[in-house]
This record gives structure tokens, sequence and C-alpha cells, in this order.
């Protein structure tokens, strides 16, 4: 479909097929919200450069409503013109749906979700009841999860994806050698102690153990996270994350 | 050359800027896909872009 004019459009002007697959698309059609709340994203590189990401579909109905070029498929990049997102800007037509996120929203998000499970922890130590911090901790992961997913400004590329593998791999690599050790050290305590094999707890004796194994689990979870920060911020510095040249401002 | 900026070249291939400069700088080897897309993006074979 051809643009008939830049400004002062509405959405009446799509040819109804297309307007129809563009909201299939997930698309909304707004007449009064800025284009950078779009669910795709616009970025202008340069005067001659612009291009959309976005979702794949939502993508495919743009450009086939500008019978423009590109490839839907790909995540990143899809290539269109500078006259089509003038029209999309004059237009003040947005393409929400809202799901999208920016990475400082999510950063918000994340942040309130820590302080909930600080909360979720002090009740669940004063109600003694452990259930309460098992859901809410696997709770808050998999919202944080899904909200990550959702941000349209996180670039992962292949050297970010490279540079991720290798750190998990080098902690897992140190942190089994390290966990092994220290299970082998309780092994011993436990076989040389006085008495060995203990005779059965007695009953009125609690979760006192089960609360020390507990904290030891914390220690070495922290020193796997403190590990694979250090591995991610050896590679990424070995991969260049910091370098600078004369395009960096 | 091409009047083409790093961040340009990087949206084009889907990569971040970063990572076009690292390649530059040769502290990061591409993948075959990215080195044949980098290739393609300048009309040329991979042999003239990189070498060992």
């Amino acid at each position: 479909m051809s643009m008939k004019k830049a400004g002062g459009c509405t959405a009446g002007l799509f040819h109804t097929s297309l307007k129809e697959e563009f909201l299939s698309a997930g698309a909304m059609i707004r007449q009064e919200r800025p284009c950078r709340k779009s669910k795709i994203l616009i970025t202008k590189c340069n005067k001659h450069n612009t291009y959309a990401r976005g979702q794949p579909a939502l993508i495919s109905a743009v450009l086939r409503m500008f019978s423009l070029e590109g490839d839907p498929r790909g995540r990143h990049g899809d290539r269109i013109t500078e006259k089509s997102v003038t029209f999309i800007t004059k237009s003040q037509l947005s393409y929400t749906s809202g799901d999208s996120m920016k990475r400082t929203t999510f950063y918000i998000l994340a942040g309130i979700v820590g302080l909930l499970e600080v909360g979720a922890f002090w009740l669940s130590v004063e109600l003694h009841g452990p259930l309460l911090i098992i859901l809410a901790f696997i709770a808050g992961i998999m919202l944080l999860y899904l909200a990550r997913r959702k941000i349209h400004d996180l670039k992962e590329d292949e050297r970010a994806v490279l540079i991720n593998e290798k750190a998990a791999v080098r902690t897992f690599q140190v942190f089994w050698v390290v966990f092994f050790a220290i299970s082998l050290g309780d092994v011993v305590l436990g076989l040389g102690a006085p008495g060995f094999p203990r005779q059965p707890r007695p009953p009125n004796e609690g979760l006192v153990p089960l609360g020390h194994i507990g904290i030891v689990q914390l220690l070495l979870l922290f020193l796997m996270i403190i590990l694979y920060v250090g591995f991610r911020f050896y590679y990424a510095r070995q991969y260049g994350e910091w370098e600078t040249d004369e395009e960096q401002d | 050359m091409h009047d083409l900026t790093q961040e340009a070249l990087a949206n084009e291939l889907g990569v971040t800027r970063q990572t076009i400069l690292a390649i530059e700088k040769g502290k990061y080897d591409p993948s075959l896909d990215l080195a044949f897309k980098i290739a393609r993006y300048f009309g040329v074979t991979i042999e003239d872009v990189f070498s060992p």
C-alpha cells in the first residue's frame, strides 16, 4: 500500500485488510500516543538508516503496510524507510500491546520484588512457616523472568551469550570442586564424631540442624554468585566489553 | 569509507555496537553466521574482511 500523505493521518487511511492484519498482530492504533511508546522500537541511526525492532509479526505487518522490504523473521534490525517513520511519527500512531517494558522499569520492578522477598522472609520467620518464603521466592523469580522477556531495549547478541556461557561453565567448574571438598569435610566430621552412627535425634530438637544446613547452602550459593560475577567480569573484559575508540563519546 | 557508524552497522547486523568494536579491535572472533552477514553487507568475501 502506498502512502497518501505524511501528516494528519488517521487510522482510517489504512487499507482495511492491512489494518486488520496490523491489529491482529497485536497492535493498537491510538491517535494521541507518542511513537516512542510503541511496541516497535524505531531506531534512527543516521539520516539514511532507520530500523525497527519488535515482534516479528508486528514488524511484518508494518512492512507490508508500507510495501517495504524486510525480514520479519529477524529479531533485530528490520529496516524501514525514513519516510515511513515520518509517517508514523506525524500520525502519532503507536503500536502497543501493553506488554513491553524498559530496562529501567525492570530494574525498579526487581527492586520492589527484592523488598517484598525480604518482607516475606521476615514474615516467614515470624510465622515459622518456611513454605511462605519458598513460594514467595519462586513466585518472585518467575515474575522477574516473565518481566525480563518483555524488555524491549535489552539486546543480547552472540558475544553476550558467549560471555555468559563461558562465565557459567567456569563457575560450575570451580564451584563443584569447592562443594565437593566441603561435602567431604562434612562427611569426615560425621564419620569421625564420637558415637557414630548417631542415635536418633529427640523429636523436640526441631529444625535447628536444618537451619544450619540452610545457612551453609546460602553461603555456597553466595560463593557461586560471587564466582559467576567475577568470571562474567573477566570474560566481558576479555571480549572487549569496555573497549573504547574514537567513535565513543 | 561508507560513512557508516558502528551503531548503524550493529543495528543492520543485529548485534550491539560493542560487538562491532570488539571485532574491530580483534578482541572477539565472530561466528560464521555473523562473519557471512558482515561480508554480505559490504559485498565482499569473508577473506576480504577477516584474516587469520
